[in-house]
């Protein structure tokens, strides 16, 4: 027997050293440790330390004015939350202003001023001096120069006005302002004269909605009737919500019943609502007395008898035993309210199309009533002891080729209009865009100068009154960080060009501040003793009556807080003029051309979808990149939803590129096939595009918008597309 | 509660609701959630909220909903019916918070993954994690992220993170533990008021918070008055996967059969996350 170690032996011994090594702790805690060490770099960043305190703003990154508390660790805000009470948000924020204070260092925020080469789009640095002396040239030579206000009505805006009267061709011009409801077929249809209406949506009873994202989750409406559906909780009236639309949107989900109709029918299904309340006498009472075009020729009857529910059905794809039912209860469960189109895109109804819209209101008497659509006072301007100012009109007012210069605020608030609209506006050859903003959003995409301002957060601003919102508000923003050296505030720039350019109204526009400027308004609100304001830091309400002077009023808004208008009392004695002062041919002969379209089964329409305030519009915070792209919560801009049907009719696979392709131009998308899509409808969300925290025009110089038709009203329209594969 | 497998019976109803905790006097609490879809819009709110709240990084470049990390994240699902008959919802889903047979507690070699006795919650211990990713394959949920990336915020950025929570490494998972750090502050508050109880309204998560529809209702199963207690024992109250008997601590609510059926076999059938 021999002592040597034989290969056995070996074995043995490795295999009961494993199997020892295996129960002792040593290899658990080597790997214990070891996994602590590969996972603890010094470059896993560590959060701010300091005294954690609360400040209360209000958030500007879209027209929703809502209330911002704001923890803080000393300076640097670190966390936002809605104010509870605070009558525009009651507490609560969207996602998109969860993240604001994340705005300051959005990778894409434009550092310096820069100028865009026109062709290559190329961005070049330029100094401060050197870009307004440059833009100070541009407007001395121009014979129109007009200032583009994304978000009108802030004190700001009446400096725009301001200076623009001392140039000889100034023009101050803003977007249309549809929210459900758009001043203009009012006041064309009744002898109301408000410059703004709002919706009564806390004691509406009904709601039809005629592609307003009503429910759709951002922005300002939304959460309007999110309180309105709140305070009715347990109510035995609860608001009764009808969504009418092409898509399967969010507030079509939502509402408590979609009628799809087929794309670009809305306004005859109008019609077949109206044919049905004038047949069934369910038309309010008292329109009878004062009224025209409702009776006889050339009138709403005439137009409504041409669409005989019958005809209806065919062309919108809804039974007609249906029409005839919703038409009952709109006009048996008031007060109602009619409220179409509406921000972020601006349409997509045209103004024929928007006169049936009022015409059907007025049947319903929802003009004027509690519960109604109401008119809202208008806010007082910051002083009427400044200098002359140019009025202000609408972007589609704007004769077309006659702005040279074009100043753009606010490309970054939220309001999303196709590029096509404001290029019309300009001169064919070499006009000159300039751009306030801190971020390449919006039309800002389009700017050959962009002059960086400060971000929310970092400036004192003003915000008005909320598209959509029954009274007057009034808040307040207030800097909570230091803007970076670069950035400078849009009223210091206007205040440089006016001395560069001589403006005879530089020492008025040099005179004043913006905290001042937004002082004087407060001010004034003050004067007119109504309404009240709800004070954040106390959480509770008080009237203007009861304080003793404008200082604290101050006070209040700078600290979040939220004035309101006194609710305006029941509008009576108002006579109407159905189908407006429209040329009664036109209504006509675009409510046929909208049936005529509609009839061609092989007819593929585009419908680009927005969704509310900045999400459409404005560049998101990168935190969005939880929404757009680690879930498919939200489409980005670059998937076109399809029916699998019209899909497959088009030789198209889900999941590859599409080509979409309008008489305006055309784009590659994704297909994505989507049996709750309408066959024959293309729907493209406005938007970011996957992957980035970025729109799709800073990146291709065009989104969706702007392959549609666009028409002279200022709204785009749904489009005819030819879809083929790549 | 072995019996309790495959029924509808809340998670602590065989819990004593008004046993106290040996240690320190306080109530023993099991934390929930009643989320009614009917009011959720899909609005993301609370995937956001959630992230900044807990310093959850943005994107990776490269990163999707595979890879990527959202605590909460809201899910479509429709009810499967073409147009014009179709009808969707919206379903937001974090972790469930097993309170029975807690799948990624017993699977975790480290005991990375734990529940906290007196409050119910799941909590994840991020330096204890080894990466292995056993947890998420056990989770029926799909409710647990891995780190594939460096935490990194854009430049500067890094200076708006919430001081109260610690920024996870990459190579471990995390998961909604309920925003636990706002327990602790709950309770630092209590206790500097010389109180043993926190008051329940010092204790929401980053979601209920954010919520636009108020739809999350979260609060102490047990407290047999709070509202999310009683909205858990409502008719229309219901969990993912009962039937896995995992007793989650997370329910939904819906007035719709359809969406209430979708529940009992969705994530199976891969009804969810169809955008």
């Amino acid at each position: 027997m021999g002592s040597g170690i034989n290969r056995r032996d070996w074995l043995k011994l490795i295999g009961g050293s494993a199997v020892g090594l295996m129960l002792s702790p040593i290899p658990w805690k080597v790997l214990d440790e070891s996994a602590k060490w590969t996972q603890n770099w010094n470059w896993t960043p560590v959060p701010p330390k300091g005294r954690v305190n609360y400040r209360l703003t209000t958030c500007t990154l879209c027209p929703q004015a809502c209330g911002v508390r704001v923890r803080c660790v000393e300076n640097q805000p670190v966390g936002l939350s809605g104010i509870p009470g605070h009558p525009l948000n009651n507490g609560k924020l969207c996602a998109i202003g969860l993240g604001g204070h994340l705005m300051s260092y959005h990778p894409s925020r434009i550092a310096g001023p820069v100028t865009i080469d026109a062709k290559t789009r190329v961005p070049a640095p330029i100094p401060l001096e050197d870009a307004i002396s440059r833009i100070s040239g541009h407007v001395l030579a121009a014979s129109g120069v007009a200032v583009l206000d994304m978000q009108p009505g802030r004190s700001i805006s009446y400096i725009y006005k301001e200076f623009l009267a001392g140039l000889k061709h100034g023009t101050y011009t803003f977007p249309n302002q549809t929210d459900g409801i758009n001043a203009g077929p009012v006041n064309r249809t009744t002898t109301s004269r408000f410059k703004s209406y709002g919706i009564d949506i806390d004691r509406t009873r009904t709601i039809i909605s005629f592609r307003t994202p009503l429910l759709d989750g951002w922005g300002t409406l939304a959460q309007s009737a999110e309180i309105g559906r709140r305070n009715k909780k347990g109510s035995k009236a609860p608001t009764k919500v009808y969504q009418v639309e092409s898509v399967s949107s969010r507030s079509a989900g939502l509402a408590d019943e979609w009628i799809p109709v087929r794309p670009g029918t809305e306004a005859i299904f109008a019609l077949g609502l109206a044919h049905v309340i004038l047949e069934e006498n369910l038309f309010d009472r008292t329109i009878k007395g004062g009224s025209e075009n409702l009776w006889g020729e050339r009138s709403l009857s005439e137009l409504a008898g041409k669409y005989p529910l019958s005809r209806v059905s065919t062309i919108t794809g809804v039974p007609d035993d249906k029409i005839a039912v919703l038409a009952r209860e709109l006009a048996n469960n008031r007060p109602t309210a009619v409220i179409f189109g509406g921000d972020p895109v601006g349409g997509p109804f045209g103004d024929a199309e928007e006169i049936i819209f009022a015409d059907l209101n007025i049947l319903l008497g929802a003009i004027g009533p509690n519960g109604t659509i109401v008119p809202r006072p208008d806010l007082p301007s910051p002083g009427d002891h400044r200098q002359p100012r140019v009025d202000g009109i609408q972007l589609s007012e704007v004769p077309d080729h006659s702005i040279e210069v074009l100043l753009i605020d606010g490309a970054d608030s939220g309001t999303t209009i196709p590029w096509q609209l404001v290029s019309r506006k300009l001169v064919p050859v070499n006009p000159r865009i300039v751009s306030l903003s801190y971020l390449p959003a919006g039309v800002a995409c389009h700017a050959d100068y962009v002059i960086p301002s400060p971000a929310y957060m970092e400036m004192y601003s003003d915000m008005p009154t909320p598209a959509g919102f029954s009274r007057a508000s009034y808040n307040v923003s207030v800097p909570l960080m230091e803007p970076p050296a670069s950035a400078i505030e849009p009223l210091e720039f206007l205040k440089r060009l006016a001395i560069s350019t001589g403006s005879p109204n530089k020492a008025s526009i040099c005179s004043i501040t913006m905290r001042e400027l937004i002082r004087n308004r407060i001010a004034k609100i003050f004067e007119l003793h109504e309404g009240e304001v709800f004070d954040a830091d106390a959480g509770e309400t008080k009237s203007i009556g009861s304080m003793a002077s404008s200082r604290e009023l101050v006070r209040i808004l700078e600290r979040g807080g939220c004035w309101t208008g006194n609710a305006r009392s029941r509008v009576a004695g108002l006579t109407y003029k159905f189908l407006g002062n429209s040329d009664y041919q036109h209504v006509f002969s675009a409510m046929e051309k909208l049936a005529d379209i509609s009839g061609s089964a092989s007819d593929i329409r585009l419908l680009p979808h927005g969704t509310r305030g900045a999400g459409s519009s404005g560049v998101n915070h990168p935190m969005m990149s939880k929404i757009y792209q680690e879930s498919n919560l939200r489409l980005p801009s670059d998937v076109a939803s399809i029916s699998p049907s019209t899909g497959k009719m088009n030789g198209l696979s889900d999941g590859k590129p599409v080509r979409v392709k309008t008489d305006f131009g055309q784009t590659i998308l994704k297909a994505r096939f989507d049996q709750s899509i309408m066959d024959g409808v293309v729907q493209v969300q406005v938007g970011e595009e996957t992957g980035t925290t970025a729109r799709r025009e800073s990146l291709q110089g065009s989104n969706t918008l702007d392959i549609c038709r666009i028409e002279s009203d200022s709204t785009w329209k749904t489009t005819s597309v030819q879809l083929s594969p790549l | 509660m072995e019996n309790n497998i495959g029924t509808t019976e809340p998670a602590v109803e065989n819990e004593n609701a008004s046993h106290k905790s040996e240690s320190s006097g306080a109530r023993k609490a099991r934390y929930g959630m009643v989320i009614d879809v009917d009011s959720c819009t899909g609005c993301g709110a609370c995937m956001v909220g959630c992230a900044i709240e807990n310093n959850v990084p943005p994107a990776a470049r490269g990163a999707d909903e595979r890879t990527g990390i959202t605590p909460i994240r809201v899910y479509k699902a429709d009810n499967g019916r073409p147009f014009p008959e179709s009808n969707s919802v919206y379903f937001p889903i974090s972790c469930q918070q097993c309170e029975h047979h807690t799948p990624c507690v017993s699977v975790c070699p480290q005991n990375a993954v734990e529940v906290d006795p007196q409050t119910g919650i799941v909590g994840q211990i991020p330096v204890r994690c080894l990466g292995c990713r056993y947890c998420m394959t056990a989770c029926p949920y799909h409710a647990r992220y891995f780190n594939w990336w460096d935490p990194t915020w854009p430049a500067g950025m890094e200076k708006t993170l919430n001081p109260d929570v610690s920024p996870r490494m990459r190579g471990v998972v995390e998961k909604c533990n309920f925003c636990f750090h706002r327990l602790q502050a709950a309770r630092e508050k209590a206790a500097a008021a010389g109180k043993t109880e926190i008051d329940p309204g010092d204790y929401i998560p980053a979601c209920a918070e954010s919520c636009p529809t108020s739809a999350i209702t979260f609060g102490d199963l047990l407290d047999e008055e709070s509202a999310v207690a009683k909205l858990a024992k409502s008719k229309n109250s219901f969990r993912l996967l009962e039937s896995l008997g995992t007793q989650p601590k997370v329910y939904y609510h819906s007035e719709r059969e359809w969406v209430r059926k979708l529940a009992e076999s969705g994530i199976a059938e891969g009804e969810f996350g169809n955008g």
